[in-house]
């Protein structure tokens, strides 16, 4: 009986499909528009003071705008990256300013039909943490980020990733026995 | 890139050397750190050097940037985040991208057996890892 069973259960892991498609494929052949982005309408003008872009940012837990014209294309980003090598440490300074002071002009974008891929080769080579997607007009659709292409990695390999301990095994806290 | 290469240490990554200032010292001068080194993050250590906690970019936004809510010369370690989720070197990339994930986390210090902070992974260091594991690939190797 327990050598059936055995068996069963050696063949069902046997035929269990444990591959996945390679990763660099599927990031070269799926749109940057199925990524999981948030805010997609979250933007800015050039007037925006630099204190309402700080409080926008907190309020939406976002670490960068895009900041747009009155048609909505794309004419800048602003980063908490900027904020901390323009405005800070004198940030009252900064507060009232506008946002113009301090935004990246005609920044590197990806276009809603290029790929995960295209837009990874392009955050890496340029050492950017966020890419604007546009479309046709360069109007603003959304902001990707590395955690975005993060998760998406995460997606790919749900059962290694997810898992886990909360720590690797061998430094786990020991634990006194009962009573000890 | 395939699931085995998520075992492999995390020192496979582009990791970086950490920006480290005491606890007592002035956020101001823990912001002047970070911007001079360009850093995402800066680390605060006790007397021996042992890591107490990380303080970000979002941090400076979240607690001294926002309106009303500024005194860049209180102690760094008043709006530091106190014990966060550390990894070691020899620790797998995937640990990393578990902590990423379900925590939230951007900057992951790796500390050694005394708890000194020796490096830094962030979630850039897995977009640069990607972009390689593209150029392999596109390049004709299998991993």
């Amino acid at each position: 009986m327990y050598d059936s069973v055995q068996e069963d259960l050696n063949r069902f892991e046997e035929e269990i499909d444990h591959t996945y498609p390679e990763l660099p494929d599927v990031a070269l052949e799926t749109p940057v528009s199925e990524l999981q982005m948030r805010n997609i309408r979250l933007t800015i003008r050039p007037e925006t003071t630099i204190g309402q872009v700080v409080d926008t940012m907190v309020e939406n837990n976002v670490g960068c705008l895009p900041v747009v014209d009155e048609e909505g294309r794309l004419i800048g980003i602003v980063t908490e990256r900027d904020i901390l090598l323009k405005a800070a440490p004198d940030f009252d300074a900064f507060a009232q300013k506008p946002t113009s002071e301090i935004m990246v002009n005609n920044p590197t974008t990806a276009h809603s039909d290029d790929t995960i891929g295209t837009a990874i080769r392009r955050m890496h080579d340029g050492h950017y943490r966020h890419l604007p997607i546009v479309d046709d007009e360069r109007r603003a659709l959304a902001v990707i980020s590395v955690r975005n292409i993060m998760e998406f990695v995460v997606e790919h390999f749900p059962v290694e990733v997810l898992n886990l301990p909360p720590q690797p095994i061998d430094r786990r806290p020991m634990r006194a026995p009962e009573g000890a | 890139m395939d699931a085995e290469q998520l075992q492999q240490p995390i020192t496979e990554l582009n990791i970086y050397r950490p920006i480290v200032v005491a606890s007592d010292s002035p956020a101001r001068d823990a912001i002047e750190k970070m911007k001079k080194g360009r850093g995402g993050s800066v680390l605060i250590v006790d007397e021996d050097g042992a890591l107490l906690g990380i303080f970000t970019e979002r941090d400076a936004l979240n607690k001294l940037f926002q309106q009303g809510n500024k005194s860049l010369d209180q102690p760094i370690s008043n709006v530091m985040t106190a014990r966060p989720t550390t990894l070691h070197m020899d620790d797998s990339i995937v640990y990393a991208l578990h902590h990423m994930h379900v925590g939230g986390y951007r900057h992951i210090p790796l500390i050694d057996d005394d708890r000194k902070p020796a490096f830094v992974v962030s979630v850039r260091s897995m977009v640069d890892y990607l972009a390689q594991r593209l150029e392999a690939h596109e390049l004709g190797e299998s991993k």
